[in-house]
């Protein structure tokens, strides 16, 4: 008798950290970057700047990760972006890089004075009072995710080559 | 198997004597060729420096374009001295000025050149920056920084700080300085037919994040980076929008991502550099027209790390490079028209990966040796690259007519490299006997490597390079 109780207070504990467990594994979250190990999915190169990385999650769990906010966009465009399942995408709060914010509710600001790795420019930011107050510091223009593919879709038809210098 | 390899040893030793024939040479059709512009300048710049007294007083007995008479020497020292404070100097001076800073330690940032001024170190002074900030801003054109070092520049996620910044400034140079302890090292914004030589610059950073690029130049144009050291930045040289520029002679170690990283920029060249263990040797990236010659790309190991990495870079040259020890040579994706002559490939995991996306590139004359893979590719389709009279230590054809060629094609892809691109744990099989015998049945019947992924006429010499 004494027996079954104890392993019944024993074993209740490891259900519910094996609950937790199944419930983690599902979760479709954003999920880590290596910094300085891991390759962006559609450039390659290798992502560096946690302030600029983005992440694609799909329906399968699986993350496909990114150096800068603009080759997420071209990706979703491109032959293999388009086959996925996506669940989710996530971009990076700028002003505090490790927060991730969902690509479709953040505010961006497109600026030269904030240098991303592939030259677009893009930072991201949790509100629109946040983007507005980098703005006032860096000048640029402050958008939302649609436009922002709209102008990744633009300044890279016909490749990332294509991409207009602006040398002035 | 032992006979083939006997059959190929006596051909082998039949055949040395005879040289294989004349090649016939790569065409050459980049229609803009700096490399024919550099030589000579550095081989000036060479001459100026062994000449007597510091290498600037040369350049300046050169330039007519400055006003002798008006010119004046402003001395900053320590004790004794015009003025104490580099900055009160900078805003004392007019443009032709000479500001010599003598040796000391000057605990000053953000000092502004916005005149035209030639300012020299003599017995290394240090600006100690104190992590305030910048170190030097120029905005005027024609101005010579020499004998400098710079140190503690702050690292920011916001502020690109530099030790020393051209700002819309042309036509500077910035010759023999010491940076280190620093974010950004020379950072060039819009400045144009910039000469960056003889510097060493040394960060210590580990994590990317809070690490900054070496030489860093964007917009900028006909820059020659010549005979730097660059040790511990995120990326040691690094061009974004920048053309017909020279990197040539630098030794460019232990950076956290890449030796050199192109980011599209045309008609560059870079030649006698030295990439040592770095993330990855050099990225060229979105680039068009690039020749890259006589580097060395060595022990840029790890995971996904490689000498070279090629991404939609079209119409250039790599020849006479030694790619040795890394874990991929050279990989290539969605890079056209892009000739691979006389390099030598020793012990590196994938001499070659070329993806499926590039097309109608040439791969000759090159020496492949001791490579766990000599190429790879992800795709079984049809191959546009042509792969013709290279030197193959795997090969085991025979040269009967003795023109120095194999008379059997050698096919370089190992069907086992396929089934490691597609499963990368399966390289843990490398050296099994199931892989031999994997090896052993595709030389004898090639059905699944890329058919047309063969050198048809591959040398039973090695390439004297």
């Amino acid at each position: 008798m004494k027996f079954s109780i104890s392993v019944g207070y024993s074993l209740k504990p490891i259900f519910l950290a094996s609950v937790l467990l199944l419930a983690a594994a599902c979760d479709r979250g954003p999920q880590e970057i290596r910094i300085g190990k891991q390759e962006c999915d559609h450039c390659r190169m290798m992502i560096s700047q946690e302030q600029f990385a983005a992440q694609l999650i799909t329906q399968q769990g699986r993350q496909y990760a990114f150096d800068a906010i603009e080759c997420m966009a071209a990706f979703m465009d491109s032959g293999d972006g388009r086959e996925l399942d996506i669940h989710s995408l996530w971009v990076p709060d700028f002003n505090n890089p490790g927060n991730w914010i969902a690509a479709e509710s953040a505010w961006y600001l497109q600026s030269d004075g904030l240098r991303s790795p592939m030259a677009l420019n893009f930072s991201a930011y949790a509100d629109e009072d946040a983007a507005r107050r980098q703005q006032s510091g860096f000048d640029g223009r402050v958008v939302r995710w649609k436009e922002v593919r709209d102008i990744v879709r633009d300044s890279w038809s016909g490749g990332t080559h294509e991409h207009s210098h602006n040398h002035h | 198997m032992a006979l083939a390899m006997l059959m190929a040893f006596m051909v082998h030793s039949r055949s040395s004597p005879a040289a294989p024939g004349l090649m016939p040479a790569p065409e050459i059709t980049s229609e803009v060729t700096p490399e024919e512009r550099v030589p000579d300048e550095v081989v000036a710049r060479k001459a100026a420096r062994t000449g007597s007294g510091p290498f600037a007083e040369n350049l300046l007995a050169d330039e007519s374009n400055r006003s002798e008479a008006a010119s004046q020497a402003l001395v900053v020292g320590e004790r004794g001295g015009d003025f104490a404070r580099i900055a009160d100097a900078l805003s004392a001076a007019s443009d032709g000025d000479t500001i010599r800073i003598e040796a000391g330690t000057y605990r000053e940032h953000e000092l502004l050149v916005d005149r035209q001024v030639t300012i020299l170190g003599i017995g290394r002074p240090v600006i100690d920056v104190e992590h305030k900030g910048e170190g030097i801003r120029i905005t005027a054109d024609n101005v010579h920084l020499e004998g400098l070092e710079i140190r503690n520049v702050p690292t920011s996620h916001s502020r690109d700080h530099a030790a020393i910044r051209f700002d819309r400034a042309s036509g500077g140079k910035v010759i023999d300085n010491i940076l280190d302890d620093t974010f950004f090292g020379i950072y060039l914004a819009r400045a144009h037919d910039m000469v960056i030589s003889d510097n060493r610059l040394r960060a210590y950073h580990t994590r990317e994040s809070v690490s900054a690029n070496g030489i860093h130049l964007w917009n900028s144009n006909r820059a020659l980076i010549v005979d730097n050291e660059i040790i511990g930045h995120r990326d040691g040289i690094y061009l974004e929008y920048v053309q017909e520029s020279s990197i040539t002679g630098n030794h460019v170690e232990k950076n956290i991502r890449y030796g050199l990283h192109f980011m599209f920029s045309d008609d560059c060249v870079y030649r006698d550099n030295q990439f040592e263990n770095n993330g990855a040797g050099v990225a060229v990236m979105y680039s068009r027209r690039v020749m890259m010659k006589h580097n060395l790309f060595v022990n840029n190991w790890g995971a996904s790390s490689y000498g070279l990495l090629l991404k939609e870079i079209t119409d250039s040259e790599i020849f006479e490079n030694e790619f040795s020890g890394n874990t991929i040579g050279i990989r290539s994706e969605g890079s056209d028209r892009v000739k691979k002559y006389r390099n030598n490939f020793h012990r590196n995991g994938w001499a070659i990966r070329i993806m499926a996306s590039s097309m109608d590139n040439l791969i000759t004359e090159n020496n492949f040796i001791d490579n766990a893979f000599d190429v790879s590719t992800n795709s079984r389709r049809h191959s546009r690259n042509n792969f013709e009279a290279n030197y193959w230590d795997k090969y085991s054809g025979y040269d009967l007519n003795g023109d120095g060629f194999g008379d059997v094609p050698h096919r370089p892809v190992r069907l086992f490299s396929l089934i490691v691109e597609r499963n990368p744990m399966a390289l843990m099989l490398l050296r099994s006997i199931f892989v031999q015998i994997l090896d052993l049945t595709e030389r004898v019947m090639p059905t699944i490597t890329p058919e047309t992924l063969v050198d048809e006429k591959p040398l039973m010499r090695k390439v004297a390079i």
